[in-house]
């Protein structure tokens, strides 16, 4: 009879184990409930949904998200457009937004939508290109005119002071590329050898300005050096230069370390970088707009650091926390 | 140990089973009903979705209307829209939903109140003041909200879809699980209950076998049982119980009668020890009595008679006398000794003398012995009475001519003796009684009768043929007495 116990006990068992793997797997342990979504709301809005560059800005603004306990809505157009980055402005006060951190793509043209904002009591943060004359709260992102200066300082040091330079902008209306033009221009502008010749635009695209410094090329043969201002400006630039047979030849010098950009320096194509933060960036906006949603009073600019990449330190560099592979 | 009877042991099994199999319909119910839930779950979700683009449409549509037609049933329409926007809205909201989700919900939900407190504004202003300015901004506004909500329909779609993903996986991910464990479920039942029918029918079997093999030992006869054990089997435990006792009872029964038959068999044999003693007693009264006459007073007696004879010259008074003496001296002292074939026949000379004396030419006596056969040695008086009995039964009726003959020869190693009469002879019956010993011949003996001699030949030579005999009615008898020459058997007859 032990036997039979033994049986039951073991049955019993396994009817005791099997339910309890069913509530375990198929109960619904709890109902829903109606909570409301508390959580801050804060818009994103890039130049460009794609970009890389923004995707970093993204990351760093979501993990500082994480720690605030707010929700990051990253929306951008699928490719650089005023009317559209606008239109999503609208939409994120349309919605009611905590917070807009935002891209300027051209400063005047955002001054009544952030004004908009700001009457609501949204509060506006520009990121990356700022508007100082709109009503924005504050503006984190780099300091353009001295990145633009540290690039035309790494570009000299390269070609001895003696280059003929096209540099390939973003967009030639936008503050962010202008600065850094700016800030480059006035560098170089104590020597005589270094000459600017043409200055195009890719749109912030990659295929574009790949097409933008191919044409550059053709048209200016002369050219020893590129600057490009932004971050698919240098992958462009490089790609052309591979391809035209002119590696070498060509001396560039770009801004910003994607992936790409930094093979390219392993390889010599491109010779220096000047890379942004972009992971900052977005990690200390979403913590600055949390603090003013807190009551804290935070207006001005929060200028980022730059650094300078080039064969010797592409390896060993800083790489930013927030990197896309 | 617990007893448990057979029948509740299998129903207790039979419902075991169905207990199991009933929990694995019930857990495939559950199973299936669980992931249908969310399934449709899923789909309604999806549906309320789509209806929430749907019915900001159809609203801003009436609200767009109303400012044209001033109908109520613009303006309720309008607002039924909008609510029904808003309640869809709150029925997919759950705070299990990914955050994105969640996120993209309350978007839409302040996208909805931005516009119906937009479009409310358009109507106050527009009952006040008519289409004036201030109402055509909020008019303006509440629209290009409600423009917007394609947009973010659009991304609750994609975020919910997103979700859906990620629960369709776990959900498929279930439903695999569910249909595993079922089946392992269902392979243990099997296993299980394959366990216990073989457990089961040998602990039937098992005391089966032992009592059919018991009942084979009991028919073989060995009633020795070991104890057998116990399986907890209420019948079959019974069963052992009263095959035991059975065993035991017949076994009881069987000794009880072995014992009576033994005291049966004693108290035959006390009998016949009593019989043989009383037999005994009998003889030795008899030969007490015997004793009582003085042999050496009846010889002295006898010699002083021959004498007296001799002295009147009755010689043949004197032969008389004489043979009388020998022959009762001889039967004395010889019937229990051996003696040998030559003092036999002058016994049984003396005798012939007697009965010539008495019955004279009626009679006629022929003694034949081959010489060398003299010596063999016989039992003493055997010879005497058979030539009695041939005497007394077979002649003495005869009113002439009988003849008695008495041959001693060897005959194949054996010495044959001889005694044939040519008197009435015996009938078949009562030949085969004097055989058997239970017939004696009754009449006028010196004392030893036939019965006597045959059996104590028989005691002496152990065999059958030592004495035989031939009788025909009317024609005589013939008494073979068959004696092995080469063993001295005369010896044991000490």
């Amino acid at each position: 009879m032990k036997i039979y116990r033994t049986l039951l006990f073991a049955a019993i068992i396994m009817v005791a184990s099997f339910t309890a793997i069913y509530f375990y797997m198929f109960s619904d342990n709890a109902t829903p409930t109606k909570a409301i979504f508390s959580k801050k709301r804060i818009l994103v809005l890039a130049e460009v949904y794609q970009n890389p560059y923004w995707q970093i800005i993204r990351k760093g603004a979501e993990d500082a998200a994480a720690n605030r306990g707010c929700v990051i809505e990253y929306e951008g157009p699928q490719t650089q457009s005023l009317s559209e980055s606008l239109k999503i402005f609208d939409m994120g006060i349309a919605a009611s937004v905590d917070g807009i951190l935002t891209y300027i793509e051209q400063e005047r043209s955002y001054d009544a939508i952030i004004k908009k904002a700001t009457d609501r009591s949204i509060p506006v943060i520009t990121l990356d290109a700022d508007a100082k004359n709109s009503s924005r709260n504050a503006y984190v992102g780099t300091d353009n005119i001295e990145a633009g200066k540290q690039a035309g300082i790494k570009l000299t040091d390269i070609t001895y002071g003696k280059a003929e330079i096209g540099i390939i902008m973003a967009g030639k209306t936008i503050t962010s590329q202008e600065d850094r033009v700016r800030g480059f221009r006035d560098y170089i502008r104590k020597f005589n050898g270094m000459k600017i010749i043409a200055t195009e635009s890719s749109d912030s695209d990659v295929i574009e300005a790949e097409l933008v410094v191919r044409h550059m090329l053709d048209l200016h043969p002369e050219l020893t050096a590129l600057y490009c201002t932004s971050s698919v400006d240098g992958i462009g630039a490089a790609r052309a230069v591979m391809d035209t047979g002119r590696n070498g030849k060509i001396s560039i010098v770009c801004f910003d370390d994607l992936p790409e950009t930094l093979d390219y320096i392993r390889h010599g194509v491109i010779n220096a970088s000047i890379v942004q933060k972009p992971y900052d960036i977005g990690y200390d906006s979403v913590n600055l707009v949390m603090d003013m949603l807190g009551g804290k009073k935070c207006n001005g600019q929060y200028l980022k650091g730059i650094q300078v990449v080039d064969k010797d330190n592409v390896n060993n560099y800083n790489t930013e926390k927030g990197e896309i592979n | 140990m617990k007893k448990q009877s057979f029948r509740y042991s299998l129903l207790g099994f039979s419902g075991l089973m169905l207990i199991l199999m009933i929990f694995i319909g019930g857990f495939s119910v559950l199973v299936i009903n669980s992931v249908e839930a969310k399934y449709s779950n899923m789909i309604d979700k999806m549906l309320s979705i789509n209806g929430i683009g749907n019915d900001i449409n159809s609203s801003v549509f009436n609200f767009d209307k109303y400012f044209t037609t001033k109908s109520d049933s613009d303006r309720l329409g309008y607002e039924r829209f909008y609510h029904s926007a808003v309640d869809k809205l709150t029925l997919i909201d759950s705070n299990k939903s990914s955050e994105r989700l969640r996120m993209n919900i309350e978007d839409l939900r302040k996208l909805l109140g931005n516009y119906y407190s937009n479009a409310e504004a358009a109507i106050r202003e527009f009952k006040i003041t008519g289409r004036n300015e201030d109402c055509y901004a909020y008019f303006v506004e509440a629209k290009q909200i409600a423009s917007y909500s394609g947009e973010y329909v659009k991304r609750l779609n994609n975020s919910y879809l997103d979700y859906n993903d990620s629960v369709y996986k776990i959900l498929k991910f279930k439903t695999e699980n569910g249909r595993t464990i079922i089946v392992l479920f269902l392979v243990c039942t099997i296993i299980f209950s394959g366990i216990f029918s073989a457990l089961f029918s040998r602990m039937i079997t098992q005391p089966m076998g032992g009592l059919a093999s018991r009942a084979e030992e009991i028919a073989r006869g060995n009633f020795q049982m070991n104890k057998m054990e116990t399986v907890g089997i209420y019948e079959i435990d019974l069963l052992q119980a009263g095959f035991t006792k059975m065993a035991q009872e017949i076994k009881e029964l069987i000794d009880k009668i072995t014992e009576s038959a033994n005291i049966e068999k004693r108290l035959n044999e006390q009998e016949l020890k009593n019989l043989l003693v009383e037999n005994m007693l009998k003889e030795a009264r008899l030969k007490a009595l015997q004793s009582q006459i003085n042999p050496h007073f009846l010889f002295n007696t006898l010699n002083a008679i021959a004498q007296t004879a001799i002295l009147e010259g009755a010689i043949m008074t004197e032969d008389l006398i004489n043979a009388v003496s020998e022959l009762l001296r001889y039967s004395l002292s010889m019937i229990d000794r051996k003696s040998k074939i030559g003092s036999e026949i002058s016994i049984v000379a003396q005798y012939v003398i007697i009965q010539e004396t008495r019955f004279k030419d009626r009679i006629k006596f022929h003694i034949d012995v081959e010489k060398s056969l003299g010596d063999v040695e016989v039992p003493g008086m055997i010879l005497q009475p058979l030539v009695e009995n041939a005497f007394v039964h077979g002649i003495e009726s005869l009113e002439d001519g009988g003849i008695i003959e008495v041959k001693v020869y060897r005959d194949n190693g054996n010495c044959i003796i001889l005694i044939s009469d040519n008197g009435c002879g015996m009938s078949k019956d009562r030949l085969n009684a004097l055989l058997k010993g239970e017939y004696e011949p009754k009449g006028n003996t010196t004392g030893i009768g036939v019965k006597n001699v045959i059996h104590r030949l028989r005691l002496l030579y152990d065999r059958e043929d030592v004495f035989s005999i031939e009788s025909e009615e009317g024609l005589g008898t013939r008494i073979y007495i068959k004696i092995p020459i080469e063993h001295d058997r005369g010896e044991a007859y000490a």
